[in-house]
């Protein structure tokens, strides 16, 4: 029986000097989701189009395979829709069904109950070019699942979607994975979308700087988190003025609640600042901030 | 359905449905042969005919050099859409992808190309069914070899510009020196030398022969299918050819 059917041996990809991925190396157990995230440029897409296949790597050896042995059928939901804009969703469907060697009767049937599942059963006879942002992802993503891969591979696939649209693509995957027991690696920038994932693999500059479930990555923040937004420069000096070790993000500063924060104290200080629980984000900039401090 | 059958499906219905394609494909060939037949009214040629109708095989050609550059086009569209990564992620073999795209857009040019030829009779030409369906055969050679270089470059240039620059470069060249708006057998030596090594020239000259209006040899024959077996070579080494050894699924 085969536990992990992929698994990354050591991969390395370079484009010209640039070092994409370096000696990469992952085992992905059956039926679980990992969740890809790292700043631009950290590898996260050079490693989805290794597995899907579109290059292959410099050195080192990927695997993908079934429990069962076999060579695994991987789906694949890119960062950019693979739909062709002039063609129907149906259309678009058939074309893909068609590409995965479907027999036709069979692929009516499948493209009907994928349909039915991801919402679009009223829109089959449009063109993918007249549906809103988050139609087409759906639409994308039943093509990903037309041949009912064992590995399901999504880069980005909620760039460009509202909030709204990007939870509902989030739960109908979710839902699919349960259903299916498929194997999900998801690359994402959101940290929402990362916390429903088995595991957290945190890419920086083409290696990997962390990889455990979500919880634990979560764990040091503690429960609450004290951030304040704004230039990061001043939201550090902000925090570092109340007492606390702040840390600058995309959006400003945070800083861990440490035993002994007068919280109250300090949301009744008429600075802008709130309190809420840690994100896979604040993890990310707490990294980022200790490799800065190391290398410094 | 094939990978291949629906691939090709999907040319023909995106050609159809985007009408400029086939304006930009034929519109400015038959402008250009009207002009040229118009202009060119009293211009000597070498079976006698009117100029229209020894230009109808040259503007074919023009037809078939359009649409292999529309399709190269289209694949660098294709790519930067997204379109393209979701068909080199499916299960389907690399060749079925190759040869569906270099199969669709010979047709299409081909298709396009023997209007022009149907044509000929409006110019005051006869037309026979046999030197039709000969002049179709070279002009599908003639399409083939086009397209498939156009689609071989295509898959290696990333911008449409410098596609564009790279095609405008060679094929229009080729075009010129394939004997299509005049008879080369007066040209400088140079001209000469560069027409014989010029496989389009072939075709063209087999379209002539198949259709009466000149003399055509075995020779034109064999260079026109070679250039067709060179095009859909490069095509399929450039497209086909799996991204170094695609990912193994081992176990």
């Amino acid at each position: 029986m085969n536990e992990s059917p992929v698994r990354l041996i050591g991969v390395t990809r370079r484009f010209g000097d640039t070092v994409a991925l370096e000696r990469v190396s992952l085992d992905i157990r059956a039926g679980s989701s990992v969740a890809l995230v790292g700043p631009n440029g950290s590898g996260k897409s050079t490693l989805l189009g290794l597995l899907a296949g579109l290059a292959t790597p410099d050195g080192g050896a990927i695997e993908l395979g079934t429990a069962a042995g076999r060579a695994a059928r991987v789906g694949v939901v890119h960062q950019r829709s693979a739909l062709d804009p002039i063609l129907t969703v149906r259309e678009n469907l058939a074309l893909h069904a068609g590409l995965c060697g479907l027999k036709r009767s069979a692929s009516r049937e499948r493209i009907r109950a994928l349909a039915q599942r991801v919402g679009l059963t009223d829109r089959l006879h449009d063109r993918v070019s007249t549906l809103s942002g988050g139609l087409a992802r759906r639409c994308d993503l039943a093509r990903a699942l037309l041949h009912e891969p064992g590995v399901l591979l999504l880069d980005e696939p909620t760039a460009g979607l509202d909030a709204a649209s990007r939870r509902a693509f989030v739960e109908l995957l979710d839902a699919e994975r349960r259903e299916r027991s498929m194997t999900v690696i998801h690359a994402t920038h959101h940290a929402d979308e990362a916390e429903w994932a088995d595991r957290v693999v945190m890419l920086d500059r083409g290696r990997i700087s962390a990889d455990a479930p979500p919880a634990e990555m979560l764990a040091p923040l503690g429960e609450r988190v004290v951030e304040a937004p704004g230039e990061p420069g001043a939201s550090v000096g902000l925090l570092e003025r109340m007492g606390l070790e702040p840390f600058a993000t995309a959006h400003g500063a945070i800083a861990r609640v440490t035993p002994g924060v007068d919280l109250a104290a300090l949301l009744e200080s008429g600075h802008e600042i709130r309190v809420r629980r840690p994100t896979l984000d604040d993890v990310q900039a707490v990294r980022l901030a200790s490799d800065a401090e190391r290398v410094s | 359905m094939t990978a291949f059958a629906v691939l090709l499906w999907r040319e023909v219905l995106g050609f159809v449905r985007r009408p400029s394609r086939v304006v930009a494909t034929l519109g400015t060939p038959a402008l250009v042969w009207v002009f040229l037949a118009s202009g060119f009214a009293g211009a000597q040629t070498p079976g006698g005919e009117s100029f229209g109708v020894y230009a109808a095989p040259g503007v074919a050609l023009l037809v078939a050099v359009f649409g292999g550059l529309l399709a190269g086009m289209g694949l660098i569209q294709d790519r930067r859409d997204g379109f393209l990564a979701g068909v080199l992620a499916s299960p389907a073999p690399r060749w079925s992808i190759a040869g569906a795209k270099v199969a669709a857009a010979t047709l299409l040019a081909a298709a396009q190309g023997l209007l022009i030829l149907l044509a000929i009779p409006l110019a005051g030409g006869l037309l026979t069914v046999g030197g039709v369906t000969l002049a179709s055969g070279a002009l599908l050679f003639a399409s083939a070899g086009v397209c498939g270089l156009s689609l071989a470059a295509a898959s290696r240039i990333e911008s449409p510009q410098g596609f564009h620059g790279v095609m405008n470069l060679l094929i229009m060249p080729m075009w010129l020196l394939s004997g299509a708006l005049t008879p080369l057998d007066d040209a400088h030596p140079v001209f000469r030398a560069l027409a014989a090594a010029n496989p389009l020239r072939w075709g063209h000259e087999a379209m002539l022969g198949a259709l009466r209006i000149d003399n055509a040899g075995a020779l034109a024959w064999v260079v026109a299918a070679a250039f067709a077996g060179l095009g859909i070579g490069a095509a399929m080494l450039a497209i086909g050819r799996p991204a170094r050894g695609r990912a193994k699924a081992r176990r």
